[in-house]
């Protein structure tokens, strides 16, 4: 197990002194200034006022720092998020396979299963540590815009809620809200992890993913598959908001999660079947 | 140490990249891996480094089965490829980082001792996307090293290397042999490196074993003469009795225990008129030529 955690470490190291790596975490940043900005125009802000303002409640109390960090983590997830993790995910092991490091790596007494366990290990890792920073970093903006205080506003038109909390329970389920987001935006690494086991190029296997994800998310949003939601990847991978209900589901979100964990071990299964049938030549 | 045993390797349907290919490096030897572009050698490595799956036989390595026992087997090995790929973006120290925690060793002092002896204590630090080709081949090298290996597999490993980089590359190769008693299996086409460094050489044609034995049997062979005559007709049919082999390029190659001066003479004896006898001087790359191209022509 110590090895294992090594070999971990080393993958992380690996991943982390990459550019492409860190550009991720500033062009984040540098969308959720742009957000910041965006939500702080006039009829922006209007918009949101009148939201607010129709379910009877103060503006001022609810346009908080925790409201836009709300938001501004939403919009970023959805924007950016993805394209990002399968970037990344498709990389791990196309890239390496592209640039012959996979080649040097396989000269090393390590099964070809560990090698991509540790690899997959790093991608979830990756993925919670980048929607970490999201939210993290959106709340520093929004504390350091708005100040502390104010509750949170949270809605979500995909599970058709509307929800209002104090400072302290806002930030609780705020933060509750980024471990479920993280569990879910793994269904974006683990569709590109997949692809990256097989014998294509890393662009190949980011595009593949996303168009996977855009699909499935267009028929979730198609009113002609309401039937057919529960067969959908991105319908499972849109519970974390679930915690923002005014009574969380839990027997939804376990379930939800389950079936999202099963999903994600079979294609972990999937990848390293083809991974392992793989000739690994120059 | 290294038994490859019946090896057939088929990437398409059409083409057998490997046709039942054998051999045997033993404890201590250089052995090279010698043949034309596409004649089977990288796959062979990489069959032996478990990275490519035969279709038939197996490799041993110091009695381990790499397709049976891959993590162990392995254990035993140090590979290094023609241009190297490492992390461009990390440093040569942490590139080796990366590379032995995957098996499961680090050690400070032998990682110093081996940069020591690759000569790269200096640079170590660096970024690897400011190293020269030979730089890179040394850490290669390093990487191959660490930990301690018994078996070295070297596939065209001074490829792009310039006259003194080859010089010293060889030199190190030779006193690891020396030194650690290496067993080491080298993959070229460089015919003057083989030579230079190999105690047996095999020769791979088209997927097939065509030779496996040592590199100087080819200089080594019976001598050759070209005989120029009027009369070749005559002579040809006098070869066999004064002692040669009439070759398909006309030359003669005497028979065991047959000297050229006594042919000549039993030609001359025999009524033919000899315009010329010149001993023919055969390269290994005549050999290796003959042993690779004519056959299959």
């Amino acid at each position: 197990m110590r090895l294992f955690f090594w070999q971990l470490s080393a993958e992380l190291r690996k991943m982390l002194a990459r550019k492409r790596t860190f550009l991720g975490f500033g062009a984040f940043l540098l969308l959720e200034i742009v957000l910041f900005i965006v939500f702080h125009l006039d009829k922006v802000e209007n918009v949101f006022r009148s939201m607010i303002q129709r379910q009877g409640e103060a503006f001022d109390s609810y346009f908080s720092g925790l409201t836009l960090a709300y938001m501004v983590l939403r919009l970023s997830v959805f924007l950016l998020g993805g394209i990002y993790l399968t970037l990344v995910a498709g990389d791990v092991v196309a890239k390496e396979s592209e640039d012959g490091n996979l080649r040097l790596i396989l000269t090393r007494p390590v099964s070809r299963l560990r090698l991509l366990t540790v690899k997959y290990i790093s991608c979830l890792v990756y993925t919670v540590v980048l929607i970490q920073f999201i939210a993290w970093s959106a709340l520093g903006l929004g504390v350091l815009l708005r100040g502390w205080g104010g509750g949170l506003f949270a809605f979500a038109p995909e599970q058709e809620f509307i929800a209002f909390y104090d400072a302290n329970e806002g930030l609780q389920r705020f933060a509750f809200s980024t471990i479920t987001l993280s569990l879910g935006m793994m269904g974006a690494s683990s569709i590109a992890f997949f692809f990256s086991c097989w014998k294509i190029k890393p662009s190949a296997a980011t595009i593949t993913a996303l168009s996977y994800l855009m699909i499935d998310m267009i028929l979730r949003e198609g009113h002609f598959m309401d039937s057919y939601k529960h067969l959908l990847l991105t319908h499972y991978m849109a519970s974390w908001s679930m915690v923002f209900f005014d009574t969380i589901p839990w027997a939804v979100l376990i379930r939800n999660y389950s079936l999202l964990a099963g999903a994600y071990l079979t294609l972990f299964v999937f990848g390293a079947m083809v991974f392992e049938s793989r000739d690994v030549k120059s | 140490m290294i038994s490859v045993k019946n090896l057939t390797k088929r990437f398409t349907s059409s083409r057998l990249a490997l046709d039942n290919v054998s051999f045997e490096v033993k404890d201590q030897e250089i052995v090279g891996l010698l043949g034309h572009n596409g004649a089977g050698k990288s796959t062979v490595l990489g069959i032996m480094l478990g990275m490519v799956r035969p279709n038939e036989g197996e490799v041993m390595i110091n009695g381990i089965s790499v397709q049976q026992h891959r993590s162990k087997a392995l254990r035993q090995i140090g590979a290094i490829f023609e241009a190297p790929a490492f992390y461009d973006y990390m440093t040569g120290w942490d590139n080796l980082r990366a590379l032995c925690a995957l098996s499961g060793f680090w050690d400070e002092k032998e990682v110093w001792r081996v940069l020591e002896l690759v000569g790269l204590e200096k640079r170590i630090k660096s970024k690897v996307n400011t190293y020269s080709h030979g730089m890179r081949q040394r850490l290669a090298l390093a990487q191959s090293l660490l930990p301690e290996p018994k078996v070295l597999l070297l596939d065209e490993p001074t490829d792009g290397l310039d006259p003194e980089g080859i010089h010293e590359f060889r030199a190190t190769i030779l006193n690891l042999r020396a030194e650690r008693g290496l067993t080491i299996l080298l993959n070229s086409h460089l015919l003057g490196e083989i030579e230079l460094m190999c105690d047996r050489c095999v020769i791979l044609r088209e997927g097939k074993k065509v030779y496996e034995g040592p590199v100087n049997e080819g200089k080594e062979r019976a001598p050759r003469f070209a005989l120029k005559t009027d009369d070749m007709a005559k002579a040809q049919g006098l070869v066999p009795a004064a002692g040669g082999v009439w070759m398909e390029d006309g030359s003669i190659e005497l028979l065991p225990n047959h000297e050229g001066p006594d042919v000549l003479s039993s030609l001359v004896q025999g009524g033919v008129r000899v315009d010329s006898w010149t001993p023919v001087k055969r390269t290994l790359e005549d050999w290796y030529l003959e042993l690779t191209y004519s056959k299959s022509s």
